[in-house]
């Protein structure tokens, strides 16, 4: 490097005009070359921290592995609050109330049936051939009834 | 801010934090973690920060502010082994490190000699090799008062040291 481009950085570097790379490649030369300026620019250069290999990627791996625990952490609460509104569901709607339900259909068919009188003078019904016994019986035998009724 | 524009903006500006981490810390491997720390605060707080008009200004901020706490407790005690071993693998000769050692202290004289705005712009411009805006976010000042005062302590550094050096050669 020749003295005269070093000599004109460091005044460009002395009224705060370089820039970042002109001021590392000063550094970097400063070595070589004779000024009042040569012994801070050694300084600078040999305490200026550069971050460690791989610094980025670790800090980046760190967040990763963060967001996958935050990740698991969401699925696991949600795991755990579907199971909790299964069992209520069925606590809620279980089997045996459904039965209980049923039963209770039953019973009311029933009672709606027994509201209604049972059929007169039908052959099939045991209650109608006693009926069709009390009314004039005009004939009988094993198949059929004949008899006479007011209505 | 998704996490795609946090990789492509924030992270990138670790390995700008380190140098200036390192130094208020005067500790590397803790300069490191306390890297990785600043950095997970901001990725908790990447919301807010996609609202912040000056985002590298911000992480500067939050990274010496973060050092500061540091210092602040009690039981830290930077001690950095890496120079040690660094002059035991290069095999640096005694007379070498006492060189080292004379420069250290003499440099270390001036820069103490300097007023504090001019001390803090040097340092942050030189050692930990920042840009003039975000040296702007970090102290508070337009970047025409930041070039002044860099060229001050910059012209003060120079004429100290060519004090000093021609003395020692004028004595020899």
């Amino acid at each position: 490097m020749s003295r005269e481009k070093f000599e004109t950085l460091s005044e460009k570097y002395v009224a705060g005009d370089t820039s970042l790379s002109e001021e590392q490649f000063l550094c970097d030369n400063a070595q070589s070359v004779e000024s009042p300026l040569k012994p801070w620019l050694q300084f600078v250069n040999q305490n200026r921290s550069r971050a460690s290999f791989g610094l980025r990627e670790d800090i980046w791996q760190t967040i990763q592995e963060k967001r996958s625990k935050k990740r698991r952490m969401v699925v696991g609460v949600f795991a755990a609050a579907a199971s909790i509104l299964l069992l209520l569901g069925i606590f809620v709607f279980h089997p045996i109330q459904q039965e209980v339900r049923q039963n209770r259909k039953e019973q009311l068919l029933t009672e709606a049936l027994n509201m209604f009188e049972a059929p007169k003078g039908t052959a099939s019904d045991e209650s109608g051939r006693e009926t069709a016994k009390e009314a004039a019986l005009i004939y009988e035998d094993e198949m059929i009834i004949i008899y006479t009724a007011s209505e | 801010m998704n996490t795609e524009t946090f990789k492509n903006t924030v992270l990138p500006l670790s390995d700008q934090l380190f140098p200036m981490v390192a130094r208020i810390l005067g500790n590397q491997e803790s300069a490191r973690d306390a890297v990785q720390v600043v950095m997970m605060k901001l990725w908790d707080k990447r919301k807010e920060l996609a609202k912040h008009p000056n985002i590298p200004g911000f992480v500067f901020v939050t990274a010496r502010n973060y050092c500061l706490d540091l210092l602040k407790m009690k039981r830290w005690e930077p001690i950095d082994a890496m120079p040690i071993l660094q002059n035991l693998e290069s095999g640096t000769s005694g007379l070498e490190e006492l060189e080292r050692k004379e420069l250290y202290v003499l440099i270390e004289g001036i820069l103490e000699s300097l007023p504090e705005k001019q001390r803090e712009v040097i340092l942050l411009r030189d050692l930990d090799g920042l840009t003039f805006e975000e040296i702007c976010a970090l102290t508070h000042l337009k970047i025409e008062h930041v070039r002044v005062l860099l060229s001050r302590a910059r012209k003060q550094v120079s004429v100290q040291l060519e004090k000093i050096y021609s003395y020692e050669q004028g004595k020899i």
